[in-house]
Order: structure tokens, then C-alpha cells, then sequence
């Protein structure tokens, strides 16, 4: 199959129901201008307003409700402007907990690994009104855990994202250089939700 | 009531919203805070990560927010155990808490900070996290060091101070005892000196006395040391030696003291001086009671043979008499000119005996024993009047310039007076050459307090060599002895005595081949007076 072009992806990406506090879009802002500087964030809004979908990132406020289709948009509209890779996109998942208000809100729950663990749930909550966060298994002995997102299903990039999103909660509790995220179930791969396993040693 | 929960719903919706709206506000209040605040804050979860960091925070370590959130607290500090440690005392204890450690920036540069940190609690009071300060102290710790070390330079220095005042103390004390053992060694001189001493100090209070002063006035140091001069005539064998000293402790030398029957002293005071300062005088007690005892005998002796010899000189200068006048019968030329020799010999021998009983009288101190009211004008007028003659026949010119106003009358031993100024007019007639002359001034001196008179003669003079021992005994100069044969050497040393028996002074000047002027003064009536009560 041919690869769409981005005119076409961010059309069918509107489809998406659902959405997303504006705390993300200020974490992607944060994270393009710390990576391409303000020029970089400017071409991303001009490059999203030819798309037709456009949006002025200084004008989002931060906990209220924006298109998670629009979020999405952005990644892939930086990742084709300035050429990143999948690592990029990870880093970006990876760093946008640093930037966000609502982590910072959150932050309560970090007490330990497990009660993050087990708060992870209305994390998920604060930040979509769509789809939703399961706790897996948490083994601190064999030292691993796992979530699961149901009902989302928007753009394989978010998993990605999502993995270095989840690396971050992990690496803001436990202790240790060596966590490790792997995203062991995907919907894209016809599984019937996303499963996210984070081991450490 | 269908319409009633739109209403609600509406206004629900309405104070979410205005929630939001103040939330939002909220956040970026505390972003701009956080952004101005000079010190350096950062948000630490429980597990001690980095959550959140201002700008200041990342200005000081170098880190991005980006790089350094989620990062483990410990990565930016030293002492790693020692903050996580200080972290977990802190939540244990509560409250808020400072300690220095050692931040390392993001270039690896070691700072050192001063960190506060307050333990984060939720509205349940349950623990959420920490919220730390940190300060770079870099100047204040360099101050600090920089003051540290000053103290430390000055500690040193003071220490070294101490050392060296140690140093000159034990100086001090070697010093101190060597002082000590130089006075104990002066003490013990002092002590077995043969000398009497006293020392007075500046205000004339007796500080000192020694030993055999002790003994010489049979007084006890405990009892006198501490008393003024003054106080120390309550002594009654002190007061002769105080009436000597006077109440100021006049200048004295080798005054003699006679202290009893069998201790006769010779008392000299020596003024102590440092630099022009005086702090004090030295007395000085020479036992001379031997020395006196054998200056007795010998004047006694010299008397006894003197008087002795004089009888039968007497004798013989009346027979000689009788024989020049012829009344034991004629004689001849030849035989006159023998026996007028004899005679002037005998003359001589006469005067000398008769000089040297004035010695004795004078060395025993009986001398002087009658003292009159007299016009002294008319005693040397009287003197001059004897010279006439023989300066006619010398060819010497006398000449006597009396003084323009009448001489008050003084108290005199006439005899011996004018036998003083006969000494010095023989010596000028005898040793000024023919076509000389000799002059002799009397005047009043100090309003009249003193007589002084002067006998100049154009003389043969004393040579300069000679001059200190014209007043001694028998002193006789070398080129009088070359031209004259006759003269006993003593009419000088009577002379001098004798005006010092007065109160008098006497002096001369003189010049070998011009000629001598001698002078002599006496004090007036009431100097005199005081003089005699003396003796």
C-alpha cells in the first residue's frame, strides 16, 4: 500500500473521536521548541494551518479539551518537517511528562512504584475523555509490571509516543538506569488492546 | 423541573469553568514566580526524582528542565548518600531543614550550595514529595574561607606573638634574674664594702645604709632606712652627720666628722645622675680615725722637736746679738761678717721652726683663736708699710690701690691675717726682679658682701707645670729653687689655710717669666659668723 501522504493521514486522523486536555498540545510545544526553537514551532503551525487543521499553540489552554486528532496531527507534522525518526518520537513521549502541568498535579500519586502503578488509571482519566487504563500485573520481585489501553485506537506513532510516555512514569519512580518499556500488544497488530510492559533490573 | 437541571447543569458548568479559568491563571502565576525567583527550586517526588525545576535552578546546574526532570535527585549533588539521607531525615523530623553540600553542574563544576528543604504534605497530611532550595554560596563560602583563613593568618600571628612575648617574657626573666643577681652582688659589695653608705634618693629620704655605716653611728637599718634627712636628726648619732649634709645634702668632699672620741669619718656625697637626671646621692664614710691618729703623733712630734729646737735657736740668736753688738767685746771685720751669716742663718732656721709650729697648730685645728672686729684696710696697709724699705732698696715699685668707699669692718685674727698677706707680699717682693713692681688692690665685692685683695707682682711667675701644688707642703717651683735658696715651702699652704679658716677663698694666676697675681677673699660679718659656728 502506498504511503499517504500527510494531507491525506491528518484527513483520516480527524476521523478520530475524542479528546485530549490541552496540557498535551503544550508538551509537543514544549518539546519542538526545545528541540527546533521557536522557528521550528512556528513552522509546525503554519505547516498545520495548510493542512487545514491549524492551531495557534500560545492560545491552548491547558485543561481544556482539544481534538486528540489534532495532538497526533502535530507529531506527525514535526516528525515530517524536521525528519525524525521513531526514536524522536520516543524521546518526545519520553520528555513530555517534564513539561507537563497536569504531571506536575498528579504528582500525589507518585509516591512509589506501586502506587503509581496503581493510580495509573485516573492518570489516564485526567487527560482523555475517551478510551480507557487498566492495570496489569505489578511484580516488584521479578521487577516488571504492565497496563493496558482499551478503546483507543488512533495512529501507530502515539504508540510509540506512548511508550516513551510510559517509560517516563516508571523512570519518575523507580530506581534504577536500566527500565526498559516494550509495547507487547498493539491494536495496529490485531491485538484487541495495547499492552505496555515495563521491566527493570 | 425538566428546566431546573439545565440550569444547574448550566451553572455547574459555569463555576468549572471559572475553576479552570482560576487554575489556569494559577499555573502561570507560579510559572512567572518560579521564572523571577533568584533561588534556585525544585520539585522531588517521594522515590527522589526531580520533578520540576524554576529557571533559576537551571541557570545554577546547567541543566535544561528538559534534561534534568525525572532525573534522580542524587545525580546533581556529591555527597550522594548525604542528600538522600538529609531528604529522609527531613521527612521523618518534619519541618524545614538546611545543609551544605556540593552541587555538580552540568559542565561538572563543583558548587557548593547551601540546600533548605521542606517536606511536601497533601491536604490529608499525607507525604507527597519535597520541595528544595538551593543557594549558591560560592562567595559566601570563599568569603568564609577567606575569613577563615585571615583568622588562621592571624591565629598564626597571634600564635607567633604569643611565642615572641614568651620569648622576651623568659628574656625579661633571665634579665630580671641576671638585674637581681647583679644587686645581690652589689648588695653584698655594699654590705662588705670598708666604706660607710648611705644612699638618699631624689626627695632626700635614706634608702639605703650599710653595715659598717650602721656601725659608724650604731643605728640599725630597719629603724633609719625610710626616714628624710630631716626625720633622721631624731638620731641623736646621726644629727652631726646631718648638721654636715644640711637639709639638702649639700656637695661635700673629704669633709672630716668626728664622731666620737675614737672614729673620726671623712664624709664625701656623690651625687647619682642618669643621663641629667639626678634620683639620688651617695654618701660616702671613710674611716680615717687611724690616718688621724697617726697625723696627730707626727704633728705632735714635729711640734715637740719644733719647740724644742727653738729654745736653743733663741739662744744662739741672742748670743750672735750680743757678739754683733759688741757687748762681749770688740771683734773683727773678718769675724762680723762669720757671725752676721751665722745669724741671718739662724734667722732663717727661726722662721722655718716658727713656719712649721703654724703647720702643726693649723693640722691640729688650733689655729685660729682670736678673732676680732678689725679694719682690714689697716691690716694690709700695716703690711705694706713693713715692705717700704726693702722695695726702695730692690728698686721695686709698690704701689697699694685702696678701695674708693670705706670697707665695712670684718672679724679677723688680725695676726694671722696679716701674716697671710705678709706670705704673699714676701713671695712677690722675693721673686720680682729689681725695676719690678707690685701692685696691691683691695675692693668689696657681691654689694659689699665679700673683700677681695690682690697682690700683683711682674714677678718670675710659677711654671705652668707646677701651678697645681703651689698651696701643698714644702712645694717649692724650680726656678725659684734655681735662684733663691732661702724659703720653707710652707707660707703658701699656711696662707691658704688661713683664709680658709676665714670662710675665704684663695686662687692666683700667673705666667712663668711675667709675673703671678694672687687673690684672696673673705666674706663679711655675717657669712663669717655662720662660718665660725662651725667650729
Amino acid at each position: 500500500m502506498d504511503k499517504l501522504s500527510l494531507k491525506e493521514e491528518a484527513d483520516r486522523l480527524m476521523q478520530v473521536k475524542g479528546n485530549v486536555r490541552g496540557a498535551v498540545f503544550q508538551t509537543h510545544a514544549a518539546y519542538i521548541r526545545q528541540r527546533e526553537g521557536e522557528k521550528g514551532l512556528t513552522a509546525v503551525e503554519r505547516k498545520m494551518e495548510e493542512l487545514g487543521y491549524p492551531i495557534k499553540f500560545s492560545e491552548v489552554e491547558p485543561l481544556n479539551w482539544y481534538s486528540e486528532a489534532h495532538t497526533i496531527l502535530v507529531i506527525l507534522v514535526a516528525k515530517e518537517l524536521f525528519n525524525w525518526t521513531d526514536e524522536d518520537i520516543f524521546d518526545m513521549g519520553n520528555t513530555a511528562p517534564k513539561y507537563s502541568f497536569i504531571v506536575k498535579l498528579l504528582m500525589k500519586y507518585f509516591l512509589s512504584p506501586r502506587k503509581t502503578f496503581e493510580m495509573t488509571p485516573k492518570y489516564w482519566e485526567k487527560h482523555y475523555d475517551f478510551g480507557k487504563l487498566e492495570i496489569g500485573e505489578f511484580n516488584e520481585k521479578e521487577k516488571y509490571m504492565s497496563v493496558r489501553i482499551k478503546g483507543y485506537k488512533t495512529h501507530p506513532i502515539v504508540c510509540i509516543f506512548h511508550r516513551g510516555y510510559f517509560l517516563r512514569m516508571c523512570q519518575y519512580v523507580i530506581k534504577s538506569k536500566d527500565i526498559t518499556m516494550e509495547e507487547t500488544k498493539c491494536v495496529f497488530r490485531g491485538d484487541p488492546y495495547h499492552e505496555y510492559v515495563a521491566r527493570w533490573k | 423541573m425538566d428546566k431546573a437541571k439545565p440550569e444547574k447543569k448550566e451553572i455547574i458548568e459555569k463555576e468549572l469553568e471559572k475553576a479552570k479559568e482560576d487554575l489556569e491563571d494559577l499555573e502561570t502565576y507560579i510559572e512567572e514566580f518560579s521564572y523571577f525567583l533568584p533561588l534556585a527550586i525544585c520539585a522531588v517526588n517521594p522515590p527522589k526524582f526531580i520533578i520540576d525545576v524554576n529557571q533559576a535552578f537551571q541557570k545554577l546546574t546547567g541543566y535544561k528542565s528538559s534534561e534534568i526532570i525525572g532525573e534522580p535527585l542524587d545525580l546533581i549533588f556529591s555527597e550522594k548518600k548525604e542528600i538522600n539521607l538529609f531528604l529522609d531525615q527531613s521527612q521523618q523530623k518534619g519541618g524545614s531543614k538546611i545543609k551544605e553540600l556540593t552541587l555538580v553542574s552540568k559542565e561538572e563544576k563543583k558548587i557548593p550550595v547551601s540546600i533548605s528543604v521542606s517536606v511536601r504534605r497533601d491536604n490529608k497530611g499525607n507525604f507527597i514529595g519535597y520541595f528544595l532550595a538551593i543557594n549558591d554560596i560560592s562567595e559566601t563560602k570563599k568569603s568564609r574561607e577567606k575569613l577563615e583563613e585571615r583568622v588562621e593568618e592571624r591565629t598564626e600571628e597571634l600564635e607567633d606573638s604569643r611565642k615572641a612575648l614568651m620569648n622576651m617574657l623568659e628574656d625579661v626573666e633571665e634579665a630580671r634574674e641576671d638585674a637581681e643577681g647583679e644587686k645581690n652582688k652589689t648588695l653584698t659589695i655594699v654590705a662588705n664594702l670598708s666604706d660607710g653608705l648611705l644612699v638618699f634618693d631624689k626627695n632626700n629620704n635614706l634608702s639605703l645604709i650599710n653595715p659598717q655605716a650602721e656601725n659608724f653611728f650604731s643605728v640599725k637599718t630597719k629603724e633609719v632606712v625610710g626616714n628624710s634627712i630631716l626625720e633622721l636628726v631624731r638620731f641623736p648619732n646621726l644629727r652631726t652627720l646631718v648638721n654636715l649634709l644640711g637639709m639638702e645634702i649639700k656637695g661635700i668632699f673629704r669633709k672630716e666628722l668626728m664622731v666620737s672620741e675614737n672614729l673620726t669619718i671623712e664624709v664625701s656625697t656623690v651625687p647619682m645622675v642618669f643621663g641629667e637626671d639626678k634620683f639620688g646621692t651617695l654618701v660616702v664614710l671613710h674611716d680615717i680615725t687611724r690616718e688621724k691618729m697617726v697625723e696627730r703623733i707626727k704633728t705632735e712630734f714635729v711640734s715637740l722637736a719644733a719647740h724644742q729646737l727653738r729654745t736653743p735657736l733663741s739662744a744662739i740668736k741672742w748670743t750672735l746679738r750680743m757678739l754683733l753688738d759688741g757687748d762681749l767685746g770688740e771683734i773683727t771685720k773678718k769675724q762680723r761678717e762669720f757671725i752676721e751669716k751665722t745669724y741671718q742663718s739662724n734667722e732663717r732656721m727661726i722662721n722655718l721652726i716658727n713656719d712649721l709650729l703654724d703647720v702643726t697648730r693649723i693640722e691640729e685645728g688650733r689655729y685660729l683663736y682670736k678673732p676680732v672686729l678689725s679694719a682690714f684696710e689697716n691690716v694690709v696697709q700695716f703690711v705694706v708699710n713693713s715692705y717700704q724699705d726693702e722695695t726702695k732698696r730692690k728698686n721695686i715699685t709698690l704701689e697699694f690701690k685702696k678701695p674708693r668707699t670705706k670697707l665695712p669692718r670684718i672679724t679677723i685674727d688680725v695676726e694671722k691675717v696679716r701674716l697671710a698677706i705678709q706670705n704673699l707680699l714676701d713671695n712677690a717682693v722675693r721673686y720680682t726682679p729689681s725695676g719690678g713692681k707690685i701692685t696691691i688692690s683691695l675692693e668689696s665685692l657681691n654689694e659689699g658682701k665679700e673683700i677681695q685683695l690682690s697682690i700683683k707682682d711682674t714677678g718670675v711667675g710659677i711654671p705652668q707645670d707646677q701651678q697645681e701644688r703651689v698651696f701643698t707642703k714644702f712645694f717649692r717651683a724650680a726656678n725659684v729653687m734655681r735662684m733663691e735658696t732661702e724659703g720653707s715651702g710652707l707660707g703658701l699652704f699656711i696662707t691658704k689655710n688661713i683664709i680658709e679658716a676665714h670662710g675665704g677663698k684663695i686662687w692666683f694666676e700667673s705666667k712663668e717669666g711675667e709675673g703671678t697675681t694672687f687673690f684672696f677673699s673673705i666674706p663679711v660679718k655675717k657669712e663669717f659668723e655662720e662660718f665660725l659656728k662651725e667650729f
